[in-house]
């Protein structure tokens, strides 16, 4: 059973299984095409002729709710504070709401966050920005401006590694990642075929900058009868500390977008500076897409978009870049992209190639809708903010003299970096390690549990770092998660704010300590319990809520795998010689294949005779001697 | 008496900028300079003339422009957030503005407000200030203006000592600066409180420098007796001598402001 954890690094779609493409018809009075967009590789195919024509490009524009507990310039509580009220209007402060007579002061800790976020993006840090007032009129923007680093941005020149996005798979029966059976000895290496596939699928894209802004208020359209709108605007988050990521438009396909923005998500988490629930808001994505001929000679020679300030990374004849604005999830920006790319080519085909527009994506039509036209034409009248000094990473905002000594004492150990670790020296598998590192406590709670197994195991010179290790990480992944999901769901029944900077599936929130599952696992590699009664053992663990070892509740409960041979030997006894059975016994020693058959029987009433409890094998060879002793001579 | 106020301005050196000593200057405010010089000398500071190639008329001259492009820059930003939303009247005039069909109801809404509530010389200032930041304008003017502000911050920066314990040589510079607060008369009341255009160029000249520097100032109210020479058209015996210095140099300032208000 793959956990919702999994899930939810890896995709939010739930239909798409085997086809990764969607096509869409060009209807038009001249010709009527049939156009098929791959979502792998930004491929638009004509599905009749199978001529490639076009390929979408791609850059991506990420805002993140920084977390932290106030505002960016104000006291105010931001929604990760513990005294933040969810009702409408009621958690903003009288500078967020822009009321004259007071003044912004910068947040110490949103720039110890979109610093962290940077250097983990391998940017190139300005150690000098500044910040500017963008000005614009709208109901959510309570200033008429919204400050935030168009000149001089915080970071610059950076680079994500990214994970190729892959949507799931259908569940099948033997995709459980642990044996089952009541076997003593648990298997589920890694498969080395899957990791050479999947560490073969990383690519890289670079970052333009990274800069710090202000959140606006939230606008909500209400239509109310007729054609009539009303637009509901909550100030709660107005002024929130945002780091706007700006991408190079380096990527060619809407799973590789889905991939940035996952693998985006993912190290922000790790990291702490964000939450990155996009259903929530905290990240929000925007993307601008154009296609470009895949034949030289559909060129036209018309150079589109002359003002785009990536020019220079567009292929030749590539056409106007359409925004999205405003998506919430991965499947959103898988669908977008493909919409647009679409859309865009049949127009082409059509002869009215689109222009510079900015739409949003409607998720109930799955098409994006336009707002604006000429989406580039805004004037914002940029000016330095007066009311603030320019941001130096100094002693007064970092605590340290340096931004290398912040950095060595802040920035942890990257996911890449641990999972590589985690897989290299513990080896356990990519898909094990992958689960683990998307919960950063994970990683120490799995390094203290093999530890302190390994310590009770010592003198067992049979099982070795890696058996323990990966024995581990299973039950760590697989039961241990779900222990944890489920007090989860349960827990938020009762209370109605999450407000945990943490995933909400931590090993945090984990009634079972790393030593108590060092403990148990290390029960189940001598022998002393089998994987059944293990697991009987966990749940007891985790609902008493007590420190108490696996052992004692073991022996408490008569959970301890019977390994006497005497005792075996007593029990084979005792249901070979009963009556019940007597038949089968006649019928066993007639030899020939009644041998096997009846051994079979024999097997199954002892293991039930011992409540589960017998070394299975053990009880194997207990029953063989007694056999032996009770009916000598019998042969197969 | 005289020995105790001795002391109050010793060792403090008292500049009079060239760069100020303009020719329209009337007598009377003349008079009244030298009076307070004197006054000074007598409370134990020294005077000298900071030239012209430390403060440049020039720059000076450069700074009003530049004030009313920042100030009206920052006037039409500051402004920004009056929209009718969160505050301010509601108002019903649905034909105060002709209609206009790229503006959406909460445009127009917006606009409506602001153009009743607003008086004329804050909208003139909002429309200048929106001039100048438009893209096409920043860099000619607010860019300009803000170097003229850099370089005269530079010049009166320059002027001033730097004590030795922090890294200066005590032999240049001076502690304080003294010119007139304005060099015309007060408008009257038939005149509206406002002054014709020359006349509050000439006013601003002498405060605005100073103001776009950041600089600590007070303006003391001298008493001057000599009104009878020349026939000129000052017409009081009350003239304003304001007395500045580097940042953070308040004390001295009000020793210097006690020593010109003792003048009789």
């Amino acid at each position: 059973m793959r956990t919702l954890l999994c899930k939810s690094i890896l995709a939010n779609i739930s239909n798409n299984s085997a086809f990764s493409c969607r096509s869409l018809s060009a209807a038009t009075s001249s010709t009527s095409r049939k156009l098929v967009y791959n979502r792998d590789t930004g491929i638009i195919t004509d599905d009749t002729s199978s001529q490639q024509l076009y390929r979408s490009i791609i850059g991506i524009e990420i805002h993140a709710q920084l977390a932290v507990p106030t505002k960016l310039f104000s006291s105010g509580p931001t929604k990760h504070h513990p005294d933040h009220n969810l009702d409408a209007n009621t958690s903003s402060s009288i500078h967020d709401l822009a009321y004259p007579g007071t003044l912004p002061l910068l947040s110490k800790s949103s720039v110890q966050k979109a610093l962290i976020s940077a250097a983990a993006l391998n940017c190139r840090i300005q150690e000098l920005s500044r910040f500017e007032r963008k000005h614009y009129t709208y109901a959510d923007l309570p200033f008429g401006y919204q400050v935030t680093q168009q000149r001089w941005p915080l970071a610059t020149e950076g680079l994500i590694t990214c994970r190729r996005y892959s949507p799931p798979q259908p569940k099948t029966k033997g995709n459980n990642a642990r044996n089952r059976g009541g076997q003593s000895k648990v298997s589920g290496n890694s498969s080395s075929q899957e990791d050479l596939v999947e560490l073969s699928k990383f690519f890289d894209v670079g970052i333009d900058r990274i800069q710090m802004e202000q959140d606006t208020g939230k606008t909500t359209a209400v239509s109310i009868g007729g054609s009539k709108t009303q637009y509901l605007i909550d100030f709660n988050r107005a002024g929130s500390a945002l780091i706007e990521i700006v991408f190079k438009p380096q990527i060619h396909s809407a799973h590789e977008a889905a991939s940035v923005v996952s693998t985006l998500q993912s190290l922000l988490k790790y990291l702490g500076t964000c939450d990155g629930k996009m259903e929530e808001g905290s990240l929000r994505c925007d993307l601008n897409v154009s296609i470009y001929p895949i034949s030289p000679s559909d060129f036209s020679g018309d150079e589109a978009d002359p003002n785009n300030p990536f020019k220079k990374y567009l292929p030749k004849g590539a056409g106007n870049r359409v925004e999205v604005k405003n998506l919430n999830s991965l499947r959103q920006i898988i669908q977008s992209a493909e919409y647009e790319a679409l859309r865009q080519t049949s127009q082409i085909i059509n002869g009215s190639p689109t222009g510079r527009e900015t739409r949003t994506f409607d998720p109930k039509s799955g098409k994006t809708i336009m707002i604006r036209e000429k989406g580039g034409d805004v004037d914002y009248r940029f000016m330095p903010e007066p009311d603030l000094p320019p941001v130096r990473l100094n002693r007064n905002i970092l605590g340290k003299n340096s931004v290398q000594e912040f950095l060595d004492d802040n920035l942890p150990e990257l996911p890449e970096e641990a999972i590589h670790r985690l897989m290299h020296v513990y080896g356990i598998s990519e898909a094990s390690a992958l689960i683990i590192t998307s919960d950063r406590p994970a990683i120490s709670f799995f390094v203290d549990s093999v530890a302190l197994c390994e310590q009770e195991l010592k003198g067992d010179n049979q099982i070795d770092t890696v058996t323990v290790s990966i024995t581990i990480a299973n039950w760590l992944c697989n039961d241990l998660f779900a222990l944890i999901k489920e007090s989860a769901s349960k827990k938020e029944e009762k209370e109605s704010l999450e407000g945990a900077l943490n995933h909400p599936i931590s090993v945090e929130y984990s009634n079972v300590s790393a030593e108590q599952l060092g403990s148990l696992v290390a029960l189940i590699l001598n022998e002393t319990v089998s994987t059944t009664q293990a697991k009987k053992l966990l749940g007891v663990m985790y609902t008493e809520e007590l420190n108490s070892l696996p052992l004692d509740i073991a022996e408490q409960n008569n959970w301890k795998l019977i390994s006497n041979m005497d005792q075996l030997k007593s029990l084979c006894r005792d249901v070979i010689q009963h009556g019940k059975n007597a038949k089968q016994l006649e019928q066993y020693k007639l030899g020939g294949k009644n041998v096997r058959k009846m051994t079979k029987f024999f097997t199954g009433k002892i293991m039930a005779e011992s409540r589960g409890n017998a070394h299975p094998e053990l009880m194997g060879k207990a029953l063989q001697l007694v056999l032996k002793e009770i009916a000598p001579g019998v042969e197969e | 008496d005289e020995e105790e106020s001795k002391k109050i301005l010793d060792n403090i050196r008292v500049g009079i900028p060239a760069a100020f000593s303009i020719e329209e200057c009337p007598a009377e405010i003349q008079h009244a300079w030298n009076l307070v010089i004197n006054q000074l000398e007598k409370f134990g500071a020294t005077v000298k003339i900071i030239p012209e190639t430390t403060i440049s008329p020039s720059c000076v001259k450069m700074t009003l422009p530049a004030y009313y492009v920042l100030s009206c820059s920052e006037a039409s930003s500051n402004l920004a957030r009056y929209d009718g939303i969160r505050f301010g009247s509601s108002v019903d005039h649905p034909n105060i503005l002709p209609d206009d069909g790229n503006l959406n109801y909460r445009e127009k809404n917006t606009a409506r407000i602001r153009s009743k509530n607003f008086g004329s010389e804050v909208q003139r200032r909002i429309l200048a200030g929106t001039a100048v930041l438009s893209s096409d304008r920043f860099h000619t003017y607010y860019e300009s203006a803000a170097a003229v502000r850099a370089q005269i911050t530079k010049e009166f920066n320059d002027a001033f000592r730097i004590s030795k314990e922090r890294g200066g040589d005590d032999d240049e510079g001076v502690d304080l600066m003294l010119i007139p607060t304005a060099l015309t008369n007060p408008p009257t009341l038939s005149q509206n409180g406002s002054p014709g255009n020359t006349e509050a160029f000439l006013n601003d000249v002498m405060t605005i420098p100073i103001s776009l520097s950041g600089l600590p100032s007070i303006s003391v109210p001298v008493r001057s007796n000599n009104l009878s020479s020349g026939g000129t058209d000052y017409k009081h015996s009350v003239v304003g001598m304001q007395i500045f210095g580097p940042r953070l140099s308040e004390e001295t300032i009000m020793r210097a402001a006690h020593a010109v208000e003792s003048l009789k």
